[in-house]
């Protein structure tokens, strides 16, 4: 932390992009260590809120599994309380080391100052591009991210939209960001091409490699024939399980 | 007999939908399989497959597998057909349709071939009529059965005998 010439703080700078994901965690380690144990900071995580930066950071780390590559962070505007920060309109895009792109916004990012780790987003929107599968996009009305966990939840009804024909459908969704998992524990709906699964709760691993739907599973799908005979464009949507 | 009709709901020919239920169902996308686990229940117009773990092999592309069966293929992968390829049901396997019982270790479905493979003791009952064999071999579409290897045991009930245990 270093003062500037005007007497405010100016933000740590983070410098060069980010190389790995444990250069990542040093830096974070050292920079939380050096807030925890120096008085000044101390004083000043009363006085004046963190940097914006800070924010838009841990959303990114939020949204993308793979270690962060570079990125740029635009806001509309940030108003600072005084007990919070709070962005509208964050706006992260960068590329992942593998150099695949996303782009993650948000309505309003809010960052208490009484809980610096914890940033509540709501009106979420992430596009990714999945390692060897076509893209996704995330929407979730709300959600709550954790910097010190890496963990993300999602709530009040979230869609997963992948170019790969996958629709996921659930009403909230726990991701933690360092195991690559999401989980709920609450009714799921995915739509696969022609088919329609529903189930009452699911658990993602390795990063959507292996997903596992428990509890009532019904899937129902339109032979393939029957699609192909009827030679039309479209497939009929297939009315979904009658049977609860 | 048309042993083969206890399939004929299984067909991808009929244009029933097909519905499974399980206890749980794991996705295995990069191997592009599908695993459905405990209490497994195929259910095609009055046909019931139950097992105890199915294994669904599919395509990514839309329409493959089956599209390119020979009968229907058509060249632009047609519309988003179920791309499933293969099914494996493992632990046990009953099919019943209305009137007819098949059972045995496991089961292949070859979309493509519009085969399924009832294969270990099998047993298939009619009525009174019971065939047991070690592979039952149906074509979906023809409806045709073969029973083979092992012995082919054939047991036809003579018709008009009281208290034939069914």
């Amino acid at each position: 932390m270093d003062w500037q010439a005007d007497g405010t703080m100016a933000a740590p700078s983070i410098g060069a992009p980010w190389q790995t994901t444990k250069e990542t965690r040093r830096r974070l380690q050292r920079f939380r260590a050096a807030r925890r144990h120096s008085r000044l900071v101390r004083i000043l995580r009363r006085l004046l809120p963190v940097s914006g930066v800070l924010v838009i950071v841990a959303i990114g780390l939020a949204v993308r599994l793979a270690a962060p590559g570079d990125f740029d962070v635009s806001v509309a505007r940030t108003t600072v309380t005084r007990n919070s920060v709070i962005m509208e309109n964050p706006r992260l895009s960068g590329f992942d080391r593998f150099n695949r792109e996303y782009t993650v916004t948000a309505d309003t990012a809010t960052q208490l100052l009484s809980a610096p780790d914890e940033v509540v987003l709501d009106g979420i929107n992430a596009h990714l591009i999945l390692p060897g599968r076509g893209t996704a996009d995330v929407i979730a009305a709300a959600g709550t991210f954790n910097n010190a966990q890496s963990k993300l939840d999602l709530r009040n009804g979230v869609e997963v939209r992948s170019s790969e024909g996958y629709a996921l459908h659930m009403q909230d969704a726990d991701i933690d960001m360092k195991g690559g998992t999401l989980a709920t524990s609450k009714p799921v709906r995915i739509e696969y091409q022609d088919s329609v699964t529903v189930a009452e709760g699911l658990h993602v691993s390795e990063g959507g490699e292996v997903i596992v739907l428990d509890g009532n599973v019904r899937t129902n799908l339109m032979p393939p024939k029957r699609a192909a005979a009827t030679g039309t464009g479209e497939t009929e949507e297939p009315q979904p399980g009658d049977r609860e | 007999q048309g042993f083969g009709e206890a399939f004929t709901g299984l067909s991808t020919d009929s244009d029933q939908p097909i519905q499974i239920e399980a206890d749980q169902l794991e996705v295995q996308d990069a191997k592009k399989l599908a695993i459905y686990r405990g209490n497994v229940r195929v259910l095609q117009g009055n046909t019931v497959l139950k097992t105890a773990e199915l294994r669904v092999y599919y395509t990514g592309r839309p329409g493959g597998g089956a599209a390119q069966s020979a009968s229907t293929s058509t060249p632009q992968g047609g519309p988003a057909g179920s791309s499933v390829e293969r099914i494996e049901a493992y632990g046990g396997v009953v099919v019943q349709s209305d009137t007819q019982t098949a059972t045995g270790n496991r089961a292949v479905f070859e979309m493509a071939k519009d085969t399924v493979t009832l294969i270990g003791n099998v047993v298939l009952t009619e009525a009174d009529n019971v065939v047991r064999g070690e592979r039952l071999v149906v074509n979906l579409k023809t409806k045709e059965a073969k029973v083979e290897g092992g012995r082919v045991q054939t047991i036809l009930a003579p018709s008009r005998t009281e208290g034939q245990a069914r």
